[in-house]
């Protein structure tokens, strides 16, 4: 290992970027790296609540938490990034989606990945002050906390009182609730195995009648992967919105991508 | 004569091609060199070209990028892994990194 430190190398350091898929791939490389060549993972993944085993190996890779989801650079993100330098996809195409759009109207997005930890950071952001308007597009954490998922919610998600006063769109999941009646994933559409619409019809059922009477309930014929539904979204919410302030929070579930 | 430090980024440039390119510019704006490799499962690289693609990284493990497509995520992901850790290693072998 050490004859590398002597001899003329092209490359000093590996870099890795990744959310769920891309911290897996990036780490495999790494992995194959002697100890003590410089290695470094910046992944969504990474948090407190999650084990490394997998990516670490026996190797010295140093993991970094990105806390944002790593989607688009902006005055938030590439401070990770340069310190650095130093979607799961299923609703990726669709927050990456809302992200252009919000951008052409100025605002400044970022994204957190629902690993337990980045619904917990955006919660506490919120109630900050740090953004104007929320999109929460990936209530993962909240579906495994009821499934005793890997990566449940914290406390205080979607509670009334944790938003803030601001503007929230919840797929679903507030101001506006968006119910997607064509089904809420991509394995939950006509011919695929968690195609079940009375299960969905109950589901909303409950959701409108827990609903607090203040907020906006929008059903949309649509999937929740799909683009009509994700235009309907960001035109709801540029027009719902009341400050023009400087971020959007854009919540993306990266677990699965659509191919 | 001192050589400049040199750095590979590894991203999948469908979805962190925006942050790879960042990345890359902060990087070489500090006088290194960067040396993309794009380990991506679908869609298109975007924002940057990845100096080994995609395609090197599925061939590597023996599969054409484009049959990876009809595979299941998980089966494409083993692929991708397996090429992306022999090109690492084939890399550091001929000492390029």
């Amino acid at each position: 290992m050490l004859k590398n430190s002597t001899k003329k190398k092209k490359f000093d350091g590996v870099l890795g970027i990744g959310g769920y898929d891309g911290s897996i791939l990036a780490s495999a490389g790494m992995r194959e790296l002697p100890v003590e060549f410089p290695k470094l993972l910046l992944s969504a993944m990474a948090c407190g609540d999650i084990k490394f085993g997998e990516y670490v190996g026996a190797r010295d890779i140093t993991i970094m938490p990105s806390v944002y989801d790593i989607v688009g650079v902006n005055s938030l993100t590439c401070k990770v990034f340069d310190n650095a330098l130093t979607m799961f996809g299923q609703t990726n195409p669709c927050g990456s989606y809302a992200k252009r759009m919000l951008e052409e109207e100025g605002f400044n997005v970022v994204a957190f990945h629902p690993n337990r930890v980045g619904g917990a950071a955006m919660e506490e952001m919120v109630n900050e002050g740090a953004f104007c308007d929320v999109w929460d597009l990936t209530t993962q954490e909240i579906s495994e906390e009821a499934a005793f998922g890997i990566q449940p919610a914290r406390s205080g998600m979607l509670v009334k009182g944790s938003s803030g006063a601001i503007p929230r769109v919840v797929v679903p999941g507030s101001m506006t609730l968006v119910l997607p009646l064509r089904g809420l994933s991509k394995f939950d559409k006509e011919g695929e195995d968690f195609y079940d619409p009375e299960k969905d019809r109950l589901l909303f059922e409950v959701l409108k009648s827990k609903l607090d009477p203040g907020v906006k309930l929008v059903e949309v014929d649509a999937l929740s992967t799909i683009l009509s539904l994700r235009k309907f979204c960001v035109m709801n919410l540029i027009v719902e919105r009341d400050a023009k302030d400087l971020h959007v929070a854009v919540w993306l579930q990266k677990r699965w991508h659509l191919y | 004569m001192t050589k400049k430090k040199a750095v590979l980024l590894i991203a999948t440039l469908d979805t962190k091609g925006e942050e790879a390119r960042y990345i890359k510019e902060k990087l070489e704006k500090e006088g290194k060199e960067v040396l993309i490799l794009d380990c991506g499962l679908a869609g298109v690289a975007r924002w940057v070209k990845g100096d080994i693609t995609r395609y090197a990284v599925a061939g590597k493990a023996g599969i054409d990028y484009e049959k990876l497509q009809s595979l299941s995520r998980a089966e494409a992901e083993e692929v991708m892994v397996k090429g992306v850790a022999s090109l690492v290693k084939e890399l550091y072998k001929k000492e390029e990194i």
